[in-house]
């Protein structure tokens, strides 16, 4: 109907012009400036909104952490959110003075705790902590509303990528520990989904680790490593590999380092990923910065795999970053 | 049996020591990680574990035919020897010479001392170096701590050496780190079996250790003293250094000793002791992606001893009246070995391993070279193979073996394979090979004889005049079947031509000696074909059925009219066919069934064998499985050879039916 005005519009001018044809061509360019402005304003939103006053507080300085706050740094920058500070895990009482602009973010579980703690109530977003270790850390300050971006993935992405790497897969090996226990139903739930059974062995000490992985390694395609310090730690894990290349059971790890070391593949986040994912949250929530998402698992990964252990398990893999499009596409992302 | 009853105090012993640790359990360092989970559980960095030595080709790739028995089928085979296993591999047959002295080959032709293919344990080969073949029950291992058998049916000098010419049989024990807890078994029955076994595994910071002490006795064959009792220890280490570099350290014993029987006449029946020893270390590092290097260094040990009294002989001809010969027919040997391999992927689609190797080999035995001095050999060897991904289902592997034997010479020993993939799951296998085998020491050196007071009275064994390597030429033609877990059949055809082989001959050339000995010299070929098929079927996860089978021809040839056995005896030391089956069945989650059944056509075994006629095998185990608190535990009867007895290696003793009930616990 706007198509037919704009064109009676048009063939008017330079006509005899009626009374009602004027008022109809103000109008209709009275709505024309307001979609201009309305469009204007949201484009230049950001720039009209103040500055974000973003607080990194890391759990240390090693290069894990580091690159993470350099990211964000870079991102908030380049985005024009507003401005970076950094502060020492023992200067987090100085949070307390935050003023209604500034949005802490936690580096890391000892900084996550450390906000907590402290009398600060601007919102945080805490990052590279596992689910569990948030969870644990908010459920104890009793502070719910903060967000997240884990550094686990969320279990949907894992058993995906265990259908991407071995097709025929229908058995998981689970081995989990108090850590990770709590995942189990959801766990079940998403394997059930995918029409994959689960072999579970739940240990609660060192001791009980190598009969249940016997147990687990017997009856099952693949192994699923689900993050837990006391199953999957650098004393352990040399011989969880050992013992499922015994029987040729491919490990699905959570980490380069675990597939360098022998894990047939792996899902997961770089320290820049997640800054990433850190800054979207920012940009989607610079006008109100009160409000923040829930916790969330990381939106961006990559996929490492260890060809020299496909190839002696007999295994096609394809290229890692086909196996990561695969899975972002079954996600739904671009 | 008199001299097994003070033994069986000795096994009670055993079973009561172990029954004490039955009831305290061995308990850890228990981390009860109550801790929040952080980060650091995620991001700590790791060493490379499964390097690339540790990760072997898969099936459709291996430039041969391999058989493996895991674990679980030594277990529900019920065996309780190693050669008891391998009549499980396609184209092998097992017989006993007596109790303690159990014959293993593959493709028949064989005398007691089976020594046409190599056997290592972790690496470290265990052929022993007087005769060239392994002594089984002095083997420092436990059927227990083995984790899988890898038998390679086809000659594999060009990665093993001269010795590896019909095959190789590679045993891998269980890892420290998978044997962590506690494990008692215990057994007993028919024909005086007693065994007994612990094992104790645990961690000591980056770490794992595994130490176990076994005991295994029977009375042997029927009809014959043959009795043995072998006590064995073993302990291993798996260290990881640092990122990059681990270490495994292994250590065994075995102090057997066994009843020989006499003839009745001259030589009494009498008690052997043979004890032996080994130490092994190997090194690896990890050097990035598909390449790592690893040392390996090792010492085995044996000695033999068999000291009677041979007579009384009437040697009143001779001027010295009735008398008695003391004999000692002892043999001391000693291997060390240095070996390095490295493993490397530097282009795309090409693999790399190469390596080198010493071993020196030193052996004093007065009775079989008449001579106290120590008898060396020495053997140099350089190896490598390529592998070539020459399309993507396509792989061609390349390899050659250049050794260096102080008895036979140089010799070179290449092979070339091509596995095709035809369609997913299907590929067909072209090996072209050439082998050869050293002649053992006693083949070349040995020189048995009988003296009184500096007069020759007999000689047995006369030295040869020089012996070179036996030659054989392979050429095979191998189909893969794979469908995921569910199947795998794997059938080739062979066609071996053996030549230029160390045989045993009459020595007609030593007219001043009292009687003609027997020697050794290269002469004769046995051409060999024939078919193998091999399949492991599990239809479902409670079912499994793994079949063997061989059809082998073997035409000799060349073979003059001094040797001892004789053309027609080689030609029937190959048997037509042999065939061997294991199926297991879970009855319930508690309850596991498996029975074997074992089928050979006649068999006429050389030096001291005689005719087998055909016969068939048939075992049955039956499992239950419980639990004692928070022990895994298990009960099982086994019965070997539920038919008729069968006669064995010297065509004269039979094994008769026996049966055992063997009791486990582990935590």
């Amino acid at each position: 109907m706007l198509d037919r005005a704009w064109r009676t519009g048009s063939e008017g001018v330079g006509c005899s012009q009626s009374r009602a044809g004027l008022v109809r061509r103000v109008w209709l360019r009275c709505i024309r400036a307001a979609v201009l402005f309305f469009l204007f304003m949201l484009g230049t939103n950001s720039v009209s909104a103040a500055p974000l006053d973003v607080v990194v507080v890391t759990s240390g300085d090693t290069e894990s952490y580091t690159a993470i706050a350099r990211r964000i740094e870079q991102e908030v920058a380049s985005k024009g959110l507003g401005r970076v500070r950094s502060i020492s895990i023992g200067n987090v009482a100085s949070l307390a003075a935050a003023g209604p602009r500034t949005v802490i973010i936690a580096v890391g579980l000892k900084a996550t705790q450390a906000v907590l703690e402290s009398s600060s109530d601007a919102p945080l977003i805490s990052t590279l902590i596992p689910e569990a270790g948030f969870h644990a850390a908010t459920t104890r300050a009793g502070k719910p509303s903060a967000s997240a971006v884990y550094l686990d993935q969320p279990l949907a992405r894992q058993l995906d990528l265990v259908r991407a790497t071995q097709p025929g897969s229908m058995r998981v090996g689970v081995l989990l520990g108090p850590q990770s226990a709590a995942l189990l139903p959801a766990l079940q739930i998403e394997a059930r989904r995918r029409g994959l059974q689960l072999n579970v062995a739940k240990i609660s000490s060192e001791s009980e680790l190598f009969p249940a992985l016997d147990g687990v390694l017997k009856d099952a395609d693949v192994l699923l490593s689900v993050p837990d310090q006391l199953v999957f730690n650098p004393q352990t894990i040399p011989s969880v590999l050992f013992n499922a290349y015994r029987h040729r059971v491919p490990v699905i790890g959570f980490s380069q380092a675990y597939v360098r070391a022998g894990a047939l593949a792996a899902v997961f986040s770089t320290p820049e990923q997640l800054a990433d994912d850190v800054v979207d949250i920012l940009a989607r929530c610079v006008d109100n910065p009160r409000v923040l998402p829930p916790p969330q698992h990381p939106g961006r990964f990559s996929v490492v795999t260890n060809d020299q252990v496909a190839r002696s398990l007999d295994l096609a893999l394809d290229r890692e970053e086909t196996i990561a499009q695969r899975l972002r596409s079954r996600e739904g992302k671009p | 049996m008199n001299l097994l009853r003070c033994r069986n105090f000795a096994w009670i012993g055993c079973v009561l020591v172990f029954a004490a640790f039955l009831a305290v359990s061995v308990s850890h360092a228990d981390d009860i990680a109550s801790t929040p989970a952080s980060e650091e559980a995620m991001l700590f960095d790791m060493p490379v574990v499964l390097s690339a030595s540790r990760l072997s080709q898969p099936r459709s790739e291996a430039p041969a035919a391999v058989t493996v028995i895991d674990r679980d089928m030594i277990r529900a085979s019920g065996a309780r020897t190693v050669p008891d296993l391998l009549q499980f591999v396609p184209g092998f047959q097992v017989s006993y010479y007596r109790g303690y002295r159990p014959v293993a080959t593959y493709h028949g032709f064989t005398d007691e001392y089976s020594r046409r293919f190599q056997v290592l344990v972790d690496g470290r080969s265990v052929y022993t170096t007087i005769v060239g073949g392994v002594l089984w029950a002095d083997v420092p291992l436990s059927t227990q701590d083995i984790d899988h058998i890898e038998v390679i049916r086809g000659p594999s000098s060009a990665t093993y050496g001269s010795n590896a010419f019909l095959g190789v049989i590679n045993i891998v024990t269980v890892l420290a780190s998978q044997a962590q807890g506690t494990v008692l078994e215990v057994a007993a029955g028919s024909d005086e079996i007693r065994d007994s076994y612990f094992r104790q595994g645990w961690k000591s910071g980056a770490s794992d250790w595994r130490f176990s002490a076994a005991y295994r006795q029977d009375d042997g064959l029927k009809g014959v003293p043959d009795s043995s009792r072998i006590p064995v220890a073993n302990l291993r280490g798996d260290i990881f250094l640092n990122q990059n570099d681990s270490l495994e350290i292994q250590l065994g014993l075995n102090g057997e000793s066994h009843t020989e029987d006499g003839d009745g006449a001259y030589i009494p029946t009498r008690t052997n002791n043979v004890n032996s020893n080994f130490e092994q270390l190997r090194w690896r590092r990890a050097l990035g992606a598909g390449e790592d290097v690893h040392v390996q260094i090792s010492h085995n040990y044996l000695n033999s001893t068999d000291n009677f009294v041979f007579g009384p002989v009437d040697l009143t001809a001779l001027g010295f009246g009735v008398v008695q010969l003391p004999q000692n027919i002892n043999f001391l040997e000693e291997r060390y070995d240095v070996e390095l391999q490295h493993t490397l992927a530097p282009f795309q689609s090409w693999r790399f391993v190469w390596g080198g190797g010493a071993r020196l080999d030193r052996i004093t035995s007065e009775a079989y070279f008449s001579s106290g001095r120590k008898i060396e050999n020495r053997i140099t060897r350089l190896f490598g193979n390529a592998e070539w991904r020459a399309a993507s289902s396509a792989v061609v592997n390349g390899g050659l073996m250049v050794e260096n034997n102080q008895l036979s010479g140089v010799d070179w020993l290449p092979r070339l394979a091509v596995n095709q993939l035809l369609v997913p799951g299907h590929t067909l296998r072209l090996v072209a090979s050439h082998a050869t085998r050293a002649p053992s020491l006693f083949e070349d050196r040995s020189n048995q004889a009988y003296y009184y007071q500096g007069t020759l009275l007999w000689q047995q064994f006369y030295p040869s005049a020089g012996l070179t390597s036996e030659k054989m030429d392979s050429y095979e033609l191998g189909y893969l079947w794979t469908r995921s877990r569910e199947l795998a059949v794997d059938a080739r055809l062979f066609r071996d031509r053996l030549y230029n082989l160390v045989t045993q001959i009459w020595d007609h050339t030593t007219p001043s000696l009292p009687n003609v000995p027997i020697s050794y010299r290269n002469e004769g070929s046995m051409d060999m074909s024939g078919a193998e098929v091999e399949v492991d079927y599990r239809p479902t996860r409670s079912t499994r059925l793994f079949l063997a089978y061989a059809n082998m021809r073997a035409t000799p040839s060349g073979f003059s009219a001094d040797t001892t056995d004789g053309t027609q005896r080689y030609q029937d030391s190959v048997p037509v066919y042999s065939l061997s089956a294991l199926l297991t069945q879970r009855l319930d989650e508690n309850w596991l069934l498996s029975g074997a059944v074992h089928r050979m056509a006649p068999i006429h075994w050389l030096g001291d064998g005689g005719w087998a006629p055909e016969y068939t095998r048939v075992d049955l185990r039956l499992a239950r499985e419980f639990r004692l608190g928070s022990q895994r535990a298990d009960i099982a009867v086994v019965v070997q050879n539920l038919g008729k007895p069968i006669t064995q290696f010297d065509g004269q003793n039979n094994f008769d039916r026996r049966a055992y009930l063997a009791f486990r616990v582990a935590n």
